[in-house]
């Protein structure tokens, strides 16, 4: 084997899931890992959950990677707090999914033709404000881009997106 | 968020008696097994010094500075094998560490250091001698804490303990504030303390193993590079190295941090690799058909240009850190866990696997003629003038005059670090520390204190530089305090010889900054502090200069005044492969060998 797999060429985009302890200070040493070592977080979903042993379960996009994501999740795996973590790549079968909130100006009147346009668009609408509507949107991390950016023509006043949480469909090696 | 995972899973504190959290500490220390802690006194950790005065059973060593106590705290670690503690105050005590756990971290050794705190309610308002300790030394170690109530403090320290010694060691801090350790609570023992990363790992796979022996007995080119791992799994892996490589013939090299895992002296020795390393063990890992690593990492040090390095070798890495594995080359075979048990299964593979035609020694004939042209090199030769004190020659003779007793070696970094490696043959584990990873200044000199603790009855001596020794040269005040005869043997070459060798040979002789017009006087310093000394210049009274040093009670520093110009070499410059070796001799550079 060649010693120049440990890099990958061209950078790509790999999102990791992982389970932690919940205390503090664990969120930090995650973050500051991946920090230090120079790599871009696209986006950090995490939530603590008490529905089975009490643990924050998170998914970080990284992107421009040029480091195979397997080191990452070894990386990782030397935090003391991280119970398990997992690269979800495109080798991977999973499911990703990313929800975004938009707000949209207009007054009544326009109200009709917006939910129209919305609809076609894979929106769904939540509320009406005395501004306009607010409405969301569920799918992958292009999708919301493409739904983002066709909104803006419409009056686009504000916006949240989550970042995408992924959700490996195929058990896979895990780390630690 | 709380200290869910922490609380105590069984509540046999039900009876013990409640008390501060710095006596909490305290017990918990010693149902560690601390004897010693290094440390330093202030605001924030008054309430454990008021606690430790009462306390006959901790030895307490007050040094001079912080990053003292953290480098003793290191040497005491490395030579007996057992956790080094360290106890700071808040603020400067706490960054005064940095530089030590970070060293800690990169070599594996395993540290928990205590520090104080603000009081709870102080914290995050910019009080006095307040810092973000947590914040600052996460990256520099295995992991850290700060303390929310004293009822968690003792299973926090058990677990600080756990996780120092366990996989792969480090360093571990716990932060107290100054009222947790003046808040009551009931005391958790170790056996009810939950700790986390305590299953041990899976035992290899006897497939694994069986596809390794079969390399090894078909390999005609195969090298053991061997590191630090082997010294932090205990003198067992030494052992179980020693054996393997008697059975199997295979030639042995060592990073700097594994020396002494094999004896020196052996025929199979090819001496220290990488950068400073012999020109035979440099050009075996590069021509080897077979390179098994033990508990070493593949340092940039030791790879050099990593396109470069070793091409044409099957890679089996041993490792119980699985983040080193792959780090920066591919292996082809991995064995995750202990040195010492993974050699101890290969040897019993080997034994057990029979010997067919191709497993014959003979394979290997070519391959060791090959290893004894290089070796006739000679490598690491200088020339001897006869009027001045080579450096190499001052540690040949210190090796000639000590070997009959147990001995201790201690370094900072520079030149003399790597002619220490070079010329001091190490024949036992655990008797050579020196800072491999973070490369600290300073460090060899309070290392020695720990070392000296540890082992009362042993010689110790710090191996130094000019510039390095005057990093923490306040520290012979604490050897004098403690009645620790350290001998400090000082390879004074006036200049930073390390910055000025790189300046001469990478930037075209332009020294900058690297000459000390204005030394101390050692000798005198050391007579300052309560020590005592001698300069030596004149070869011919070199080897008296160092019994006296050796026969002198108490902290000694022989100044040994040594050649100024002497570069370390074989010398592999940063960037290149293994084969890019320069060698002392205006010999050409050695043209790539296959
Ligand atoms: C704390 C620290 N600062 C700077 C360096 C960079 N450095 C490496 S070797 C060296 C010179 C060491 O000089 P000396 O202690 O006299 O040893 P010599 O190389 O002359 O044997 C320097 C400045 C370092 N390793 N550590």
């Amino acid at each position: 084997m060649s010693a120049t797999e440990t890099r990958v060429e061209p950078p790509q985009t790999a999102a990791f899931t992982v389970t932690l302890d919940d205390e503090p200070g664990a969120l930090a040493r995650l973050v500051s890992l991946i920090s230090a070592r120079g790599l871009n977080i696209k986006s950090l979903c995490v939530a603590i959950d008490d529905t089975t042993d009490h643990c924050g379960r998170l998914t970080v996009v990284l992107d421009k990677l040029d480091i195979a994501p397997d080191l990452i999740t070894a990386q990782f795996g030397r935090l003391v707090p991280v119970r398990e973590a997992r690269v979800i790549d495109h080798g991977i079968p999973h499911v990703a999914r990313e929800l975004a909130l938009a707000h949209l100006a207009g007054g009544k009147a326009a109200l009709d033709r917006l939910k129209d346009q919305l609809e076609a668009r894979g929106g769904r609408l939540l509320i009406t404000t005395s501004s306009g509507v607010v409405c969301e949107h569920r799918g992958s991390a292009e999708e919301i881009d493409r739904w983002l950016n066709g909104l803006k023509p419409l009056g686009l006043l504000r916006f949240e997106r989550t970042g995408e949480i992924a959700l490996a469909t195929e058990s896979v090696e895990a780390a630690p | 968020m709380t200290f869910q995972t922490l609380s105590p899973s069984i509540t046999s504190s039900a009876i013990a008696p409640e008390k501060p959290g710095a006596e909490l500490l305290l017990d918990a220390l010693e149902e560690q097994g601390v004897e010693s802690i290094f440390g330093y006194p202030g605001g924030a950790v008054l309430p454990i010094y008021d606690a430790l005065h009462a306390r006959t059973t901790l030895r307490h060593v007050m040094v001079r500075h912080e990053q003292g106590a953290t480098h003793a705290a290191e040497g005491y670690a490395r030579a007996s094998g057992k956790v080094g503690v360290v106890l700071a105050t808040s603020g400067p005590g706490a960054t005064n560490t940095v530089t030590g756990l970070a060293d800690a971290l990169l070599d594996s050794i395993p540290l928990v250091c205590i520090t104080g705190q603000v009081p709870r309610h102080l914290i995050g308002t910019d009080a006095f001698q307040e810092c973000d300790t947590v914040g600052i030394t996460r990256s520099c170690t295995k992991h850290n804490y700060l303390v929310d109530k004293a009822e968690n403090l003792p299973c926090i320290i058990h677990e600080a303990f756990h996780l120092a010694r366990s996989g792969r060691p480090g360093p571990v801090l716990v932060d107290i504030p100054k009222d947790v350790q003046l808040e009551s609570a009931r005391y958790t023992s170790k056996h009810s303390a939950p700790l986390r990363r305590s299953s041990p790992p899976k035992p290899t796979e006897k497939t694994t193993l069986e596809r390794v022996i079969a390399l090894m007995r078909r390999a005609k080119r195969p090298i053991l590079y061997t590191g630090g791992g082997i010294i932090n799994s205990g003198p067992a892996a030494s052992e179980a190295l020693r054996a393997l490589a008697q059975e199997t013939g295979f030639p042995v090299t060592s990073t700097l941090m594994g020396l002494g895992a094999f004896p020196a002296s052996h025929p199979q020795w090819l001496g220290m690799l990488g950068m400073h390393g012999s020109l035979e063990a440099n050009l075996a890992m590069h021509d080897c058909d077979l390179m098994i690593a033990i508990g070493a990492r593949f340092d940039d040090r030791v790879t050099g240009r990593v396109d470069g390095f070793s091409p044409h070798s099957t890679k089996v890495q041993i490792d119980i850190d699985p983040s080193s594995i792959n780090k920066t080359i591919r292996v082809d075979e991995k064995l995750l866990g202990d040195a010492g048990e993974i050699l101890r299964d290969l040897l019993a593979c080997w034994r057990a696997s029979e010997t067919c035609a191709a497993s014959k020694r003979e394979r290997m004939n070519a391959w060791w003629d090959k290893i004894a042209d290089w070796r006739a090199k000679n490598s690491y030769q200088y020339q001897r003038s006869g009027d001045a004190i080579e450096p190499q020659l001052a540690i040949e003779r210190l090796h000639a005059l000590t070997r009959e007793r147990e001995v201790y070696v201690t370094t900072e970094v520079g030149q003399h670090q790597m002619w220490a490696a070079q010329w001091f043959g190490f024949e036992h584990p655990n008797r050579w520390m020196t800072s491999g990873g973070l490369g600290t200044m300073g460090y060899g000199l309070p290392a020695a204190l720990g070392v000296q603790l540890a082992h009362p009855q042993a010689l110790v001596v710090d191996i130094a530089g000019d510039a390095s020794v005057q990093m923490t040269m306040q520290e012979m005040s604490t050897a004098v305090q403690y009645g620790l005869p350290i001998k400090i043997m000082i390879l004074n070459n006036a200049y930073l010889g390390m910055v000025r060798q790189w300046q001469e040979l990478i930037h075209e002789g332009r020294y900058s900054q690297c000459y000390s017009d204005s030394l101390p006087d050692f000798v005198k310093l050391a007579e300052a502090y309560g020590g005592s000394g001698l300069q030596v210049s004149d070869p011919s009274k070199l080897d008296d200069a160092i019994r006296t040093m050796v026969g002198t009670p108490g902290p000694f520093i022989l100044d040994c005044v040594v050649t100024q110009h002497a570069n370390v070499y074989p010398m592999i410059p940063s960037g290149a492969a293994h084969n890019e070796i320069l060698l002392a001799d205006p010999e050409p550079t050695l043209e790539p060998q296959s």
